[in-house]
């Protein structure tokens, strides 16, 4: 099983660590991004400050989760909508496909929910003859192509316009030269056909708000507007670690996940989901569900000192920070949640064995953790699930036995005196060009594609030692 | 029927017996934002200017007589045949004369506005520090009337002005209290989109076009 997912995933990194067109596309998207988060950072009084706060409310929210919970499902019920709590996809799925059968649905339209990307839902609305249609334009592209998001934010980041324009001319026969506008209002034209006659509208939400049971999102389009405000029945599909105790906490996390996120002093829509339809408003939904989604929260939630993992906004900023995910791109990790958030909650979400090898492929330079606007420790969060990997006896007997040779050579001085005259000799012989980077080559993998560094004539001991004597 | 309720909330419990570390703050926490100037001018001009860079449009009139005029030449320039309005005593009289359907709370709303050239609102409070105009379903009647057609243009007073979105949220409670309209937004300029190589195109979805008139 572990096999599977670690040749999947070096196989594609492999892949797409050598596409110089793939690096070039993310290079740019990652610069823009940093350009304008270094810009929108400056409208806060203290960035800093602003990221504490922000991380002792998540603290309270996810140190008094069962409360917080209670009380948003009460006043959500209140208003008559309706809680449903999943633990697994299953139950998620079974659910939503009850609620359409109920209703008849035959479309449903969904505005952006990394939570449905989890369950695949849209491939299960496909088995059972339900269109479904995504509404955010970077994942309506993705969707065309019959792919998953690149990145939790910004689906369609590995897409030139040109890839773009020869998609929509594909599959809607438009101008394959058409310009971004051009395309954009190819695909509203599209939408709005689908907004109107859906009769089912998905959403995710970026928040829960304990205190007036409001389930929030945030886009820039207004297909969360559109998805939810028109069909006969809205769902919300929610992690249970998006709590927020108070509706006055959005002052401060709007603005600090739209910052990280696109550098955007708030996004466009910022929407409160407070139940169906009232008695005194003209138009809106029926019935209003919230599927408060577990699929594995809890696990990571019971690792206390992961936990803080859960505080995260899904804002998207690590991503774009590591040297990793610029390098092999979000398809290459194979999850829902690439990049250093990603790399740390799924094994919790879907085992350690089968994804610790994402929490090894970092070199922990820790920019993760100095970009989120939560404060969470991502790169220490990664060496745990390395440890606790090793503490499980997933890292292999190899591994095991070379950790305890080196131990062995570098706890006496003689010994690693002697460990570094073989290593010289065994370098020397490895970098000759016969060895380099040929089948007999142990450390192949690196120098196949990598110049070996010239070797001093003497180690630094010698030559220390030499000196010594020579004074 | 929902068995798993139980189960999550058991295993939550039992995670909560143990806290997680918690990071220390050594200073007293900071204001979010810097202060602004709480007086109206100040308010609005900065309202102005961020409106401004969305790409939104702003519009001052010292009085209802002019934003009565001002509403005609929008209407004229822009060739507004259909209007949609929030059916508001305030929108009835700058539109007096005008052929518009009035949205109210019984009224038929939602998809038929499909058709309209603009959707015409009140605001429940504007924000100044991120040009952002606060409304919800019950005053802004309905969930499409500001979002379907092409064009969202609000109408707000002077005194609608606050500093943020901090004290814009605070107004919504004294507004509602426990009773909140089923639908709130904060809509901060037209809708977007950079999913195509990061290009920005306005109306994506919602309005290609968001246009702010304060009088008073």
């Amino acid at each position: 099983m572990s096999a599977t997912e670690l040749r999947e995933f070096q196989q594609a990194a492999g892949v797409k660590t050598h596409d110089l067109r793939h690096r070039a596309i993310l290079q740019k998207a990652t610069k823009t991004h940093h350009v304008g988060v270094e810009k929108g950072k400056q409208r806060f009084l203290d960035w800093e400050d602003a990221r504490s706060q922000a991380a002792q409310i998540k603290w309270d929210a996810l140190n008094h989760l069962d409360q917080y919970l209670e009380q948003f499902e009460a006043t959500v019920k209140k208003r008559g909508g309706h809680v449903y709590w999943a633990e697994t996809g299953e139950q998620c799925r079974d659910y939503v496909l009850a609620l359409c059968k109920k209703h008849g649905v035959k479309k449903v339209v969904k505005s952006k929910s990394m939570a449905s990307e989890e369950i695949h839902l849209n491939e299960i609305f496909h088995e059972h003859g339900i269109e479904t249609i995504e509404t955010d334009l970077g994942e309506y592209i993705v969707q065309l192509r019959n792919e998953p998001p690149y990145h939790i934010v910004t689906p369609a980041m590995h897409l030139t316009k040109g890839d773009i324009g020869r998609l929509f001319a594909e599959k809607l026969g438009s101008d394959p030269n058409a310009t971004a506008e051009e395309l954009t209002m190819i695909a509203r034209g599209v939408m709005r056909r689908h907004f109107l006659t859906a009769d089912m509208g998905i959403t995710g939400g970026n928040f829960l708000i304990a205190e007036t049971g409001s389930v929030v999102t945030c886009t820039n389009e207004g297909n969360a507007r559109l998805s939810a405000g028109l069909p006969k029945v809205h769902v919300a599909i929610v992690g249970i670690e998006k709590v927020l105790p108070k509706l006055e906490d959005l002052s401060l996390f709007l603005p600090l996940l739209s910052t990280s996120g696109t550098g955007q002093a708030l996004t466009v829509y910022n929407v409160l989901w407070n139940g169906p339809r009232q008695a005194d408003e003209p138009d809106g939904p029926e019935e209003f569900h919230v599927i408060l989604f577990d699929n594995g929260r809890t696990n990571l939630l019971a690792d206390v000192e992961q936990r803080e993992a859960l505080h995260c906004i899904r804002c998207g900023a690590c991503l774009n920070a590591c040297p990793i995910f610029k390098n092999v791109g979000g398809h290459s990790y194979g999850t829902t949640y690439q990049g250093p958030i990603g790399s740390v909650i799924t094994p919790h979400l879907r085992g350690l064995a089968e994804f610790k090898h994402l929490s090894y492929a970092s070199s922990l330079c820790g920019n993760c953790s100095e970009v989120c606007p939560v404060h969470i420790e991502l790169h220490h969060h990664l060496l745990q699930n390395r440890r606790n990997s090793v503490r499980k006896g997933l890292g292999g007997e190899i591994e095991r036995l070379a950790f305890r040779a080196w131990a062995w050579a570098m706890s006496n001085a003689r010994r690693y005196r002697w460990a570094n005259r073989l290593g010289r000799i065994g370098l020397r012989v490895l970098s000759t060009p016969a060895i380099k980077g040929s089948m007999l080559d142990p450390m192949r993998g690196w120098t196949e594609t990598r110049e070996f560094p010239p070797m001093a004539d003497e180690s630094f001991k010698d030559w220390w030692r030499n000196r010594e004597r020579g004074a | 029927m929902n068995e798993a309720r139980e189960r999550i909330l058991d295993r939550i419990r039992v995670a909560m017996r143990e806290k997680a570390p918690r990071r220390e703050m050594h200073d007293p926490p900071k204001a979010w934002y810097p202060e602004l100037p709480a007086d109206p001018e100040t308010l609005i001009a900065r309202l102005a200017q961020e409106l401004t860079v969305l790409k939104g449009e702003f519009h001052r009139a010292a009085n209802e007589a002019e934003a009565r005029q001002k509403l005609r030449e929008l209407c004229d320039q822009n060739q507004f045949r259909k209007i949609a309005a929030s059916d508001d005593p305030l929108l009835r009289q700058l539109l007096e004369g005008r052929e518009v359907n009035w949205i109210h709370a019984t009224a038929k709303a939602g998809a038929s506005l499909e058709s309209f050239d603009v959707g015409i609102t009140r605001a429940d409070a504007l924000a100044a520090r991120t040009g952002s105009v606060l409304l919800s379903a019950r005053t802004g009647t309905g969930r499409a009337l500001s979002v379907l057609p092409p064009i969202h243009l609000v109408i707000a007073r002077k005194d609608d002005v606050l500093v943020d979105i901090g004290a814009g949220i605070q107004a919504w409670q004294r507004l509602y209290g426990p009773n909140i309209p089923s639908n709130c937004f904060i809509i901060t300029g037209p809708s977007r989109t950079a999913d195509i190589e990061k290009v920005l195109v306005l109306g994506a979805h919602g309005p290609k076009r968001l246009i702010v008139m304060v009088v008073g």
